[in-house]
């Protein structure tokens, strides 16, 4: 391990792999994740469509849908190794140390409940309280992530509300656990802006008063820089780069996360948009050595046949690059990036 | 509230159906070819005599008139005499149709007791022996005809092992039926206390409702089992999972009452259609109920018994299909009056 291990750790998940089995083929979803996520922190978990980011998260909470199972890998919360817990353990642990807070808000309710009685039920269940105290709560809470009128929103059924709405009945949903790690995946594509800032806002205020650990999935760096202080790439299943967000951000050692950058920042100068050129490979025919090597505009000889591995690249700092490692010598130039325009 | 005004909104609704479902069966017996006169009179009769008759029914007036007064008649009960049975229609109708409508329930009853919760557990606990075993009751109730399957079990449950009565009807032939109060047996022998009748009726039903019963339960357990995995898989199961919903609340309360939506339609189609009798299944087990009137009153053309049946079954489908939209309205809060 690079990093020691210290009490500020909450979340530590350690060579975790994913796989769906499928007739196609095996789908390593997540291939060797690792990282730790500290309390009182927000980690970004950043990666185009399809890397792995919800399966990822899926993994960590044992909730991976056949003819997903994960293979291999240890993780543990504060202190606990989740992997060896039972089913039944597990259901103790959702919905009370660790939340959820899903990218579809109106599809992560049940249509045929109110938002009230789901909030109340959560509560219920792991209260084991009342229906009345619980009912109470529940417009609490709805109150707290600023739902006007919660009293008479709690009768009301998904349908009957926003995308916006609902994912506030998700998040007073997650937070009326006070977890100690809250997952949320994606949880504001598809709302408008200002929705977004306000859901962003809840999220933050209670990760940070309440010293939880966050993970927030996301494919917008923009979020990433703004709300997160570490942040985690992700390509084709594996982590190509982590580290702190202010130094990932001035400093990006991977090739990928330097074409995420660059492909934002272009949108911000309001220049015609430019993707990493290619496209995220097939998942069950990954390419050799490392996986990122046809769209990288470095790649040489060695990336075809071996698998880079994970190197520190400064304080905190990991890269999974044979350049950054130091087995390629070779500049990295930035014009690399600036040059392709789609 | 909100109950009772959608269902007075869906019984106004009923009006303009019913009256298009009369006009229909009303046109398909006056428009065919064929003077209906004729089954009422001898070879010898003169072509006065014949007017004559024609005038008395009515037949000399013209359509739209006929109608009304069809109509009219229809909605005080009286759906003509059947020049076979010689009593009226909807006499011979409310006499046999409680026969039908005793088995069928029954046999629809039987059948969703079973289907929903096989079909649930294969869903549930698929690819495991239960879901093996509701898979091939499943094939067998498919692929086999009722006939078949009927004479199947006559065969084996009553001429092998005669561990139920002979296909003789509803009830034993030295049994006398209870006092008629519903026309149903089961119901009448209990409320009379008559329990000899009660236990040969419910002898009698046995085998015509496992028949049935094994043919639609196929189905509604294929329904039920491909509509639960689907609710399983959807997001919000998983979210409630994420939240530490435990697995028999999932299933029970979470999910069942989303995957009791698709095969709910399926049932009512059932329903409906048995509802107008089986001639099959009532002729194999000698069941005097309607399926089997309107056969015989198809072959010996008595038109007035047809008419008649056609409308009370239509008549039977609309209502079924009203109270499964009742129950669609209160299940689902999506569903606005
Ligand atoms: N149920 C499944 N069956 C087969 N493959 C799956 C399934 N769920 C996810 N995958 C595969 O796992 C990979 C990662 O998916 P996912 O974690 O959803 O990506 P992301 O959230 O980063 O967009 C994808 O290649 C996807 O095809
Ligand atoms: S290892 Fe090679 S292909 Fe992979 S990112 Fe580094 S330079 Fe590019
Ligand atoms: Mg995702």
């Amino acid at each position: 391990m690079i990093e020691a291990r210290n009490s500020d750790t909450l979340l530590d998940v350690l060579g975790l792999h994913t796989y769906f089995y499928t007739y196609e083929g095996v789908v390593k979803a997540v291939n060797s994740v690792s990282y730790k996520l500290n309390r009182g922190e927000i980690t970004g978990l950043v990666g185009e469509s399809g890397s792995g980011k919800s399966v990822t998260a899926q993994s960590i909470i044992r909730l991976v849908k056949a003819p997903g199972k994960i293979v291999e890998g240890e993780v543990w919360l504060d202190g606990q190794d989740l992997m060896s817990c039972s089913e039944t353990e597990m259901q103790t642990i959702r919905g009370r140390k660790i939340s959820m807070i899903f990218q579809e808000p109106r599809a992560a309710l049940n249509p045929l409940f109110t938002v009230g009685d789901q909030i109340s039920r959560v509560i219920q269940l792991r209260e084991g309280c009342s229906r009345s105290v619980a009912e109470t709560h529940a417009v609490e809470m709805m109150r707290a992530v600023e739902i006007a009128d919660p009293d008479r929103r709690a009768n009301a059924y998904p349908h009957e509300m926003s995308g916006g709405m609902c994912q506030r009945v998700m998040v007073a949903m997650a937070l009326s656990a006070n977890p100690l790690l809250l997952i949320a995946d994606e949880p504001t594509t598809g709302l408008d802006v200002t929705v977004q800032a306000q859901v962003l806002d809840l999220i933050r205020l209670r990760v940070k008063s309440a010293g939880s650990a966050c993970l927030f999935i996301t494919h917008d760096l923009g979020v990433v820089a703004e709300l997160c202080e570490r942040v985690i790439v992700m390509y084709a299943g594996r982590v190509v780069e982590q580290g702190p967000v202010a130094e990932i951000f001035s400093n990006p050692r991977h090739p990928y996360t330097q074409g995420l950058i660059a492909s934002t920042l272009r949108v911000d100068i309001d220049k015609p948009i430019s993707t990493i050129p290619g496209t995220v490979p097939d998942a069950v025919h990954l390419p050799s050595g490392c996986t990122f090597h046809p769209r990288c505009p470095f790649a040489e000889e060695l990336c075809q046949l071996e698998e880079p591995q994970m190197v520190e690249a400064g304080h905190g700092h990991l890269t999974r690059c044979h350049i950054v490692s130091g087995r390629i010598e070779r500049e990295m130039l930035e014009e690399a990036w600036t040059m392709e325009t789609a | 509230m909100r109950l009772l005004q959608y269902v007075a909104k869906r019984l106004l609704q009923l009006i303009p159906v019913l009256l298009g479902v009369s006009v229909i069966i009303f046109s398909i017996s006056h428009v065919l070819p064929g003077n209906p006169v004729y089954l009422f009179v001898g070879i010898d009769t003169t072509p006065e005599e014949i007017e004559a008759i024609t005038k008395r029914l009515g037949l000399d007036k013209p359509l739209h008139e006929q109608y009304f007064i069809w109509l009219g008649n229809v909605l005080r009960g009286d759906l003509g005499d059947s020049w076979f049975t010689s009593e009226s229609v909807a006499q011979d109708l409310i006499r046999r149709f409680p026969a039908t409508f005793e088995m069928t329930t029954v046999a629809l009853m039987v059948s969703i007791a079973l289907g929903v919760p096989l079909g649930v557990l294969s869903a549930v606990y698929r690819n495991s022996w239960i879901d093996n075993i509701s898979r091939g009751i499943t094939l067998l109730g498919v692929s086999v005809p009722s006939f078949w399957l009927g004479l199947l079990l006559i065969y084996v449950l009553f001429f092998l092992l005669r561990i139920f009565p002979p296909p003789s009807g509803r009830i034993g032939l030295l049994v006398s039926p209870p006092d008629r109060i519903t026309g149903l047996y089961l119901v009448d022998s209990l409320v009379t206390g008559n329990w000899k009748a009660f236990t040969s009726s419910a002898e009698h039903l046995a085998l015509p409702v496992i028949t049935q019963a094994l043919v639609t339960l196929a189905p509604i357990t294929r329904l039920m089992r491909s509509s639960m995995l689907e609710v399983l898989g959807s997001e919000y199961i998983q979210a409630a999972r994420a939240n530490g919903v435990p697995d028999r609340q999932i299933y029970f309360r979470d999910a069942l009452r989303n995957a009791l939506l698709a095969p709910l339609t399926f049932v009512a189609l059932v329903y409906g259609n048995l509802l107008g009798g089986s001639v099959v299944l009532e002729r194999i087990f000698s069941w005097p109920g309607i399926g089997r009137y309107a056969l015989e009153s198809i072959v010996v053309k008595d038109y007035n018994a047809v008419q008649g049946f056609v409308l009370l079954a239509a008549v039977l489908y609309v209502l079924v299909f009203l109270i499964v939209d009742i129950l669609y309205f209160v299940i689902d809060p999506r569903i606005t009056a």
